[in-house]
């Protein structure tokens, strides 16, 4: 359990730090969604409890996150024309 | 039935002096001439009476605790002959003064300042209180200041009467060094104390010596006896010559009996005035203007008085200042006379061949060059070859023997150049010029001071015996010394002037050697010294403080550190994405850590 805490720390700092694509950021982000469900499949392992519902709940919603994140990179590469970190710019 | 003659004396002045309020001149100099008859009746008396030798009247004035100051005055062997003197010399530069600046309109005032200024000198010489002679001194000085700018609207007059009046104020340091001193440890400001109480404490005499050069105009002090030129003749004639640069050697002579008991002021004093006679001497040779030949014969003549108080003989300087006056009044005014003659022009190149234009003149200055260079028996001799005869004799070394017997060759130089060039040799002025001598003003005071200078010696001498005798029996090189120099520095200066005037080329004039520019001391003192200081000054203060130090510590250091934080605080507002990515992260660690740690 306590690598699943690692690799979700690990996916963190590759959002946080991320360097040229949206992409990767998608990602990321998706893998902080992959650790915490193995995270919560891992809790019966030891043999106490039984697979928690909420783990096929959080993947579904893990699913939805990443179409609508796709969909906003559609958006942006469009109107920035790439999809590079760079050029996004508030002001 | 002395005192009565004292008290009669004292009248004189009084009545001499409220004469100075009445507005008409020709009264005030009335009254100066009877008051100088009055005051040589009782120096007649003096001498005359056996029994004392001075007369003192004193007043309370100011009562303070244990001390009063008083207004007293001693009329002693010297004031009497002072009196004299000057009344007799103010009286014909009155008369003068009505010939001279007969056109000015303000001439009545230029009566009065020169009647107040009498009257300051009549107080210095006849002080007994220390007080009363600062009293004097300072009334000289501001009086000296007014006259000297008495055209003042001229730039120049100006700036010699600040000059004036910034040398006699470093002399008066040393005035108030004296009085102090004196009041402090002897408790008295009266001169029979000091002659009592016998103080002999060097400080309290350098004072003295300091007091004595900022008035008399000796070496260190001397610019502005040159500079006081400016102001009109007749002031010259009075102040610079005859009566207010005495009076620091008067202050010698009254102290001297202390003085001499202190070897080393005495020779500080020597040897202050031996090398004023030289340097004067020689800044004498080489001048264009007419005046200032005077004006630096007569500080030339003020080093030979200090040297005699120096050399042990204030008798001897006593008596040279009472002949002095005569003879340099005298040239002074026949300065006058051909600058008024000339329309105001002053420089000997443009004089010339006067002895046929004005003879009574010309005769007056020849006579007085005379007695000034000590020719036998005239009145500059009885004084000068006794003092420089005492100088010979004395314990001295003989580099200072030497600077005054060139000195005076250098005196005969200088006024044989100043004879040959305005009453020798070809006219050099323009052709109609109004060279005219018949003023009864002119001529009389002319007249009078000439009988003066050649007889005066001869009643002088009879009167005012000297203390020590000298010795009458002298090697004859000696005794010769003072009239050999003389005769020697005359012919030089007749071969020497001659060969410059006669030719037709001139040559570049060398008006920047050491002696036209007066040793270059003004140059070095007046002008290199302050801009040295101000430069620093301004240096310092304008680029190293204020547009140095004060701005790079606070206004740009903070700015700067300010800068560099504001450098890396921008970098987070770019408006970049990435950034707030990057923050959201470093937020969520911040808060998690805070979880953990509490």
């Amino acid at each position: 359990m306590l690598i699943m805490i690692l690799i979700f720390l690990i996916a963190l700092l590759g959002l946080g730090l991320s360097q040229t694509h949206l992409l990767s950021v998608l990602l990321c982000l998706e893998m902080m969604m992959v650790s915490l469900y193995l995270g919560l499949g891992m809790v019966s392992i030891s043999g106490l409890h039984y697979p928690l519902m909420i783990a096929l709940v959080l993947l579904t919603f893990s699913a939805c996150e990443a179409s609508s994140g796709l969909a906003l990179l559609v958006l942006i590469s469009r109107s920035h024309g790439s999809d590079l970190l760079k050029s996004f710019n508030l002001s | 039935m002395l005192e009565l003659c004292g008290v009669l004396s004292l009248a004189s002045l009084l009545v001499m002096v409220l004469f100075l309020f009445s507005n008409n001149k020709h009264d005030f100099s009335q009254a100066v001439k009877y008051a100088g008859y009055m005051n040589s009746f009782l120096l007649l008396l003096i001498l005359m009476n056996d029994e004392s030798e001075m007369l003192f009247l004193k007043w309370e004035w100011v009562k303070l605790g244990g001390y009063s100051l008083t207004l007293s005055f001693r009329f002693d062997l010297y004031t009497c002959c002072f009196f004299v003197v000057g009344l007799y010399v103010t009286w014909n530069i009155l008369m003068f003064s009505f010939y001279y600046m007969s056109t000015d309109p303000r001439i009545d005032l230029f009566c009065k300042y020169l009647g107040l200024f009498l009257v300051a000198m009549l107080l210095l010489v006849s002080a007994e209180s220390l007080f009363q002679l600062l009293i004097g001194w300072e009334g000289v000085g501001i009086m000296s200041y007014l006259l000297i700018s008495w055209w003042y609207a001229r730039s120049d007059a100006n700036t010699a009467a600040l000059q004036a009046i910034f040398y006699n104020r470093v002399g008066d340091i040393g005035l108030i060094i004296m009085l102090v001193w004196s009041l402090v440890n002897t408790y008295d400001w009266t001169f029979t104390s000091l002659y009592a109480n016998n103080v002999v404490n060097t400080f309290f005499l350098l004072g003295v010596v300091l007091a004595a050069a900022g008035k008399s105009a000796q070496l260190g002090l001397h610019p502005w006896l040159p500079a006081a030129m400016e102001g009109p003749t007749p002031v010259s004639s009075l102040l610079h010559s005859s009566t207010m640069v005495v009076a620091g050697v008067f202050l010698l002579i009254r102290f001297s009996p202390v003085m001499l008991t202190n070897p080393s002021v005495q020779l500080v004093v020597f040897f202050l005035g031996t090398m004023t006679t030289l340097f004067s001497a020689i800044c004498a040779l080489a001048q264009n203007d007419m005046k200032k030949v005077v004006a630096f014969s007569t500080a030339s003549q003020l080093g030979l008085m200090v040297t005699a108080v120096g050399a042990g003989v204030p008798q001897l300087a006593f008596l040279h200042i009472c002949m002095h006056a005569f003879f340099k009044a005298m040239l002074f005014m026949c300065s006058g006379g051909y600058i008024h003659g000339l329309q105001n022009e002053q420089d000997v190149r443009k004089m010339g061949g006067f002895f046929n234009a004005a003879p009574i003149t010309s005769v007056c200055l020849f006579i007085g060059s005379a007695a000034l260079m000590g020719t036998p028996f005239l009145a500059g001799f009885f004084s000068k070859d006794p003092i420089i005869e005492a100088i010979n004799l004395g314990n001295t070394n003989s580099w200072a023997i030497g600077l005054v017997l060139v000195a005076t060759s250098f005196t005969a130089a200088y006024s044989f150049r100043l004879l040959y060039l305005s009453l020798g040799s070809s006219s050099r002025m323009l052709v109609l010029q109004p060279m005219n001598e018949d003023y009864k003003n002119l001529v009389g005071p002319l007249q009078r001071l000439c009988y003066g200078s050649i007889v005066a010696g001869v009643v002088f001498i009879s009167f005012l015996v000297p203390l020590q005798i000298s010795t009458l029996s002298l090697p004859s090189s000696l005794k010769l010394a003072a009239v050999l120099v003389t005769a020697i520095g005359s012919l030089v200066a007749w071969d020497m002037v001659k060969l410059l005037h006669q030719g037709e080329d001139t040559g570049d004039v060398a008006y920047l050697s050491f002696e036209a520019q007066v040793g270059f001391y003004s140059l070095i003192v007046h002008k290199l010294m302050p801009k040295a200081w101000f430069s620093l000054g301004e240096t310092y203060q304008m680029q190293v403080m204020d547009r140095g130090w004060t701005e790079l510590a606070l206004p740009q250091g903070i700015g700067e550190n300010y800068k560099l934080l504001a450098d890396n605080v921008n970098q987070t507002q770019t408006g970049l994405i990435k950034m707030y990515i990057a923050i959201m992260l470093l937020v969520v660690f911040v808060v998690s850590g805070l979880m953990v740690s509490f």
